[in-house]
């Protein structure tokens, strides 16, 4: 398979957003350079919460004060930035990811239901359920973060990037740091067959 | 870790297809892995790539349906309850670049009914979504799948659609980048032809450590190949491809991976598109082959292109109302100028004219054309071969038995010396154990306008013993011309074939000399309106008008374009003793008539 192949537009997206590296912003950041937050918050706010829409319920996704979900943590984290020294990139992504998981979680788990729900599960049906867990099963999807959640952090980073970002292998090359997208691409090969021989054995 | 889990580990990442069962029977319960977990695996990598919204919201919008998917991300109908009024909404799996983003915001300024109207761009949910207006339609590359190669006319009329709507999307100082069958849609009902996807293509193509070009290297331009940026010269040969494409249902350039097209354009290998398909008219054919020469000698825009499109139109002998510039300029009127009720004293003179001048014109195009049709030894008879087993289409080796039904006609009485046979599979660009009846097949040669028979070779293989039938069918009246059995012969070996082949060729030589006039004058992208006026024709050659008049309206709602119907149409009202108004109606419509001079 051939990685030279790049195609026009690629190449201006990885200008647009690759000017300068998380790990670079992340260090100003922690100076207290707050012009640092705005690119962090640009490259990472769109991923997250296309990833958090599989993940959120309808009803969280329709109601106002969970839409911002996900920024409301980016702000978090960014605010404690200073205590977070990652050892690469892709390990900030996938810290990200956790807090955001863990504010979905908190979010469903508080969840008071309104009387006005019921009309619109009647129509809805699938209200309770997540886009992600309709499509994978809910004991699936479990047992996949258990899994996930026992494989070295380097791993899972790459797992992350890859499975659940849809980061090319260049952007992982540079989270993981790996010399190129060939190497990113064969880290994540067996960071997947350690994750499908880890689903295997029983907990 | 062995090297076919790395493997498949590395097609569930790179999202390509893997074969699972295949997989499962070469799995071992030594594995350390099962079959189980690596789909849910490629499940997870899957939902994430693009979850189906369907049932959800985006925005203000609720989506409705998914209605199709690509490297960019899926497309949904979706309500706008706002506006009241449903939506084709394009959400892309990846954020576009800020050009991209500018590109769109132009794009929505677009203004042009062959080209989408796109009502705006946003971004929820961390995704980039663009909607825009909802065309029920089918495109052209299901339209080519479904019903064959497009006949030279609607080629020719696409390629004029189709160059407007680039024109203006060039004048607004932009490219399309990825013109393909795909990405044109031909609207139910109406038949606008309509350019979709702009921009997208180049918006949001997936992972390029693929090794793939957005969209289909096969309609790049060589210089877009060679790594420049696409332009509009660069729009031109892609409309040149996909013109190619829609009259042969082949690509001049050809190959399998992005390596093989790019040799084929350094070595030149095009295959010219009157080899393909012999009968489009020379003039269509250098008009499409000067969409597709290099860059510095390739037609100059789309309005140039548009302009030689016309013009092949124009001198396709087939077209009934060129001849009319033969006609003695005294049996020409233009009866738009004269309504009948302003001026009704001119009018009642002018109806015996208008009659007059409509049988001149009907003698002189349709008889006197027609009869000079067949001495023209340009006809070259296409003949669609089909294969069948008991009727139902045949499964196993129809390939191997169409070659030895076309090397038998090929021989006998030299009758395809100049003549074209084609494997109805392939003109429908159809898998050679795919499904495809003789009914299909008679559907094709109907709308391909230039098919003269249909050879439907039927193995049998059942109760009533083995062999052949061989049958030809007239696509025009669908009626078998003649027709060959061989019975008691091994149904599976290509003599019984062979023999019934040769039995009906005479009749097909018969074909050569006669040729088949109607279909020559017939234009429409209709099948059912064909199929009406086809029906009508056959009521009008035994004088009938009345039943043929009902079916002709019938066909003139199907496609209120349809010259021919219109034509036969004024026709039967004369015949009928209608009043002249209509008659004249259906003349104007028809275009039959040219004012010469005053």
């Amino acid at each position: 398979m051939s990685f030279e192949t790049r195609t026009a537009s690629q190449t201006a997206a990885d200008v647009a957003v690759g000017a300068e590296s998380t790990f670079e912003l992340l260090s100003r950041a922690r100076a207290g350079d707050e012009r640092a937050l705005e690119p962090l918050f640009a490259r990472y706010l769109p991923r997250l919460r296309r990833w958090a829409s599989g993940r959120l319920p309808r009803w969280a996704r329709d109601a106002g004060d969970t839409q911002d979900l996900v920024q409301e943590t980016l702000i978090q984290v960014f605010k404690q930035v200073n205590r977070f020294e990652p050892r690469r990139e892709g390990a900030f992504q996938a810290y990200l990811r956790q807090a955001v998981m863990n504010r979905i979680r908190n979010a469903v788990r508080n969840r008071t239901r309104r009387p006005d729900d019921t009309a619109l599960d009647e129509v809805w049906p699938s209200s309770e359920s997540s886009p992600l867990e309709r499509a994978i099963g809910v004991e699936r999807l479990a047992r996949y973060e258990a899994a996930l959640s026992r494989l070295r952090s380097i791993e899972r980073e790459a797992i992350v990037a890859r499975l659940e970002m849809n980061c090319s292998y260049q952007e992982m090359a540079t989270m993981l740091n790996l010399p190129s997208a060939d190497a990113a691409r064969k880290a994540a090969q067996r960071a997947l067959v350690r994750l499908a021989e880890e689903l295997g054995t029983k907990q | 870790m062995s090297d076919r889990w790395l493997d498949v580990a590395g097609a569930i990442l790179d999202g390509s297809p893997i074969a699972w069962e295949t997989l499962r029977t070469q799995t071992l319960n030594s594995d350390p892995v099962s079959i189980e977990d690596l789909r849910l695996l490629a499940d997870v990598a899957q939902a994430h790539r693009m979850p189906d919204r369907t049932g959800s919201r985006w925005g203000s919008l609720e989506i409705i349906e998914r209605i199709g998917s690509g490297t960019f991300g899926d497309v949904y109908r979706a309500r706008d309850a706002a506006l009241d009024r449903d939506v084709a909404l394009k959400l892309l799996k990846q954020s576009p670049t800020m050009r991209s983003r500018l590109e769109g915001r132009l794009l929505a300024r677009v203004r042009h009914p062959n080209v989408v109207t796109v009502h705006g761009a946003a971004e929820h949910d961390g995704q980039y979504g663009i909607w825009m207006e909802f065309i029920r339609g089918e495109t052209l590359a299901s339209a080519l799948v479904n019903h064959g190669p497009f006949s030279p006319r609607e080629v020719a009329d696409v390629g004029r659609d189709l160059c407007q709507a680039l024109d203006a999307v060039h004048r607004s100082g932009l490219v399309h980048g990825d013109v393909k069958a795909n990405n044109v849609i031909r609207e139910d009902g109406t038949g606008r032809i309509v350019l979709m996807d702009f921009g997208t293509g180049r918006m949001a193509e997936g992972h390029p450590e693929d090794g793939r070009l957005a969209g289909t290297p096969l309609y790049l331009a060589p210089e877009v190949l060679g790594g420049r940026e696409p332009d509009a010269r660069a729009d031109v040969y892609s409309t040149g491809v996909l013109l190619y494409y829609l009259a042969t249902g082949a690509f001049p350039i050809e190959g399998v991976t992005l390596e093989q097209v790019r040799a084929a354009h350094d070595s030149a290998t095009r295959v010219s598109i009157r080899d393909r398909r012999p009968n489009i008219p020379r003039e269509l054919a250098t008009a499409i082959d000067g969409a597709l020469a290099p860059a510095d000698q390739r037609t100059a825009g789309a309005t140039a292109l548009e302009a030689a499109l016309t013009s092949s139109l124009c001198r396709e002998p087939r077209d009934p109302y060129v001849l009319t510039s033969e006609l003695d300029a005294r049996s020409t009127l233009n009866v738009q100028d004269v309504p009948p009720e302003a001026k009704p004293r001119r009018a009642t003179r002018l109806v015996p004219s208008i009659a007059v001048g409509f049988v001149a014109v009907t003698a002189v195009v349709g008889f006197q054309a027609w009869r000079r049709m067949p001495r023209e030894a340009a006809h070259r008879p296409t003949i669609l071969v089909v294969l069948t087993e008991e009727g139902q289409p045949m499964a196993n080796r129809a390939e191997h038995f169409t070659s030895v039904a076309q090397h038998e006609l090929r021989t006998a009485a030299h009758l395809m010396s100049d003549g074209r046979l084609a494997d109805a599979r392939r003109l429908m660009r159809r898998a050679a154990d795919g499904p495809l009846t003789a009914e299909d097949a008679v559907d094709l040669a109907m709308r391909d306008g230039a098919v003269d028979a249909v050879l439907v070779a039927n193995r049998l293989d059942g109760e009533s013993g083995r062999g052949w039938t061989v049958r030809v069918i007239d696509p025009w009246t669908r009626s078998t011309a003649s027709e060959a059995v061989e019975r008691d012969v091994p149904g599976n070996t290509d003599d019984g074939l062979r023999t019934a082949v040769n039995r009906i060729s005479p009749v097909l030589t018969g074909w050569h000399v006669v040729g088949h006039p109607v279909q020559q004058r017939v234009t429409t992208s209709s099948l059912r309106a064909l199929q009406l006026y086809s029906e009508a024709d056959g009521l009008v050659r035994v004088r009938q008008p009345d039943p043929a008049r009902q079916l002709l309206e019938q066909a003139l709602i199907e496609d209120p374009q349809f010259a021919s119907a219109n034509n036969l149409l004024a026709w039967c009202l004369y015949n009928l003793d209608r009043p002249s108004k209509r008659v004249s109606r259906c003349v104007q419509a028809g275009g039959g008539f040219e004012r010469r001079g005053d």
